[in-house]
């Protein structure tokens, strides 16, 4: 495995010097927002990196490497992993930052949560998207994702344009211990929601004809 | 024994079928296989390396049957028609990588290759010609101690100094009594000179899979006119076709009379004589 996620950063490694420099100067220029994009950004590196294989027919000489399809399988979701922290580490770097140059300050706090949010969402998103890119390919899991996510977006839409709706929400008296308990469950709910997707990929590839 | 074992094994899509085949490839030996563009070369070979999976019958590669298909691929090196590496990669990354799987890795045998096939080591795979490409697939194939090579068109769009190069490479490969060489190739001169034993599939069926000079010395070439040719039977006469002047054929050289004049067959006649018989 290690092997293997050698050979993604190798050949993400462009991909890595423009995304790295291109959230640099994103991380500078942008204040909270910045955050958790940053994170989430990088936790879809893993998706890029599948539709690399995909362009150059790794998957052919893949599977005639002495490595188990469930091992390639699980790499790819070790990568995702890896992705994400690499951009929760450069969020936290953007926080640390704002500590020592005061305009760019954030509330850590704030800062922290946003990162853990913005990772979970990351990481939601790839387990969403990588059985979809194995299944039918880069191409039309893009088409798919976009299709989620201009729904979600659309759904927000129409609830924003419902005051009744919005009033409903903003009194509405949630017990204490259940706002504490969002983080909680929404670290569990993405557990769960990656741990499905690594079965389901790894059903899928099992047997994919390459 | 047998590098590979196939019992029945049959692969359905839409339109074609391959099988149902029964084939043996012996170990120590190369063979060839060869067939017309679509006859399913490249099919049975994916169905060989486990990158496919046959609807019926069974497919034992070296001894697949008792330990699992990823520990079996140890000894076992693939070269596809087509390099299958991300084109940021360099010969450099790949070997490092491929370092960390095979447990037979040996670097420096892949480095006596990189200098042999004159492969820049720090350049990314995307900017390499068709033939480096195929030559680095080639190094990394024969690099960890692989007992069986497996080669799915490997030489086709390479030049014939290239090719020469390479057949030299798989000679030297088959020094070793106990390696086993699976090619397929278009290109039956290369065959020809290479292979043991050839296997012609032809629309999805096995026609024959026999020694190569037992098949060289079996088919030769004669002409003559339609009414004597008839005269000399069904079994001595294979497949004829009309020529510029008169009828020739391809026919069994021990059923002819005594002082026959023919012609040696070569083994891309062999192929296209018997290729259009069974298309008739």
């Amino acid at each position: 495995m290690k092997a293997l996620l050698y050979k993604d950063f190798c050949a993400l490694s462009s991909t890595f010097k423009f995304v790295i420099a291109f959230l640099v100067i994103f991380g500078l220029t942008f204040g909270s927002f910045s955050v958790g994009f940053m994170t989430c950004y990088c936790s879809i590196l893993a998706v890029t990196a599948m539709n690399l294989d995909d362009n150059c027919h790794w998957d052919r000489y893949a599977v005639i490497l002495p490595v188990s399809r469930r091992a390639i399988i699980l790499e790819k979701y070790v990568l995702m992993l890896c992705c994400t922290l690499l951009g929760a580490l450069l969020s936290l770097l953007r926080l640390a930052l704002g500590l020592v140059i005061p305009p760019m300050y954030l509330i850590p706090e704030d800062g922290l949560i946003t990162i853990a949010a913005a990772a979970c969402v990351g990481i939601a998103m790839n387990a969403v998207s990588m059985p979809i890119t194995l299944r039918f390919g880069g191409a039309k899991a893009r088409i798919f994702l976009i299709a989620v996510f201009a729904a979600a977006f659309g759904g927000f839409a129409v609830i924003g344009k419902n005051e009744q709706l919005i009033e409903a929400i903003a009194t509405s008296q949630f017990p204490p211990s259940l706002i504490h308990a969002l983080p909680v469950i929404g670290i569990a709910v993405t557990v769960i929601i990656l741990v499905l997707s690594a079965l389901i990929s790894m059903r899928i590839y099992q047997k994919k004809e390459v | 024994m047998n590098a590979i074992t196939i019992e029945n094994a049959a692969k359905h899509y839409n339109g074609f079928t391959l099988g149902n085949l029964t084939l043996n490839i012996p170990q120590g030996c190369v063979t060839g296989l060869i067939g017309e563009n679509g006859a399913g070369k490249s099919t049975l070979l994916r169905l060989i390396t486990g990158a496919a999976f046959p609807d019926a019958g069974s497919i034992t590669l070296m001894d697949s049957d008792r330990r699992p298909l990823h520990e079996v691929l140890q000894e076992v090196g693939v070269v596809w028609d087509e390099g299958c590496f991300p084109s940021t990669i360099t010969p450099e990354q790949l070997g490092k990588m491929l370092s960390g799987i095979y447990r037979s890795w040996q670097p420096d045998v892949y480095e006596h290759f990189l200098d042999r096939f004159q492969l820049p080591r720090k350049k990314g795979f995307g900017k390499f010609s068709r033939g480096m490409k195929m030559k680095l697939a080639i190094a990394a194939a024969l690099s960890h101690n692989a007992k069986l090579l497996i080669l799915d068109e490997a030489t086709s769009g390479l030049d014939p100094i290239v090719r020469d190069e390479i057949l030299d490479i798989l000679y030297d490969f088959m020094q070793d009594e106990t390696h086993t060489i699976l090619i397929s190739s278009h290109i039956i001169s290369d065959l020809e000179r290479l292979c043991d034993y050839i296997a012609f599939l032809h629309q999805g069926q096995l026609l024959f899979c026999e020694e190569k000079d037992v098949l060289l010395d079996r088919y030769c070439i004669i002409r003559g006119s339609e009414e004597w040719l008839n005269s000399l039977g069904p079994q001595a006469v294979a497949a004829r076709r009309a020529g510029s002047y008169g009828t020739e054929a391809l026919a069994v050289r021990t059923l002819l009379p005594q002082n026959t004049p023919y012609e040696r067959a070569s083994l891309e006649t062999i192929m296209v004589y018997l290729g259009k018989e069974h298309t008739k």
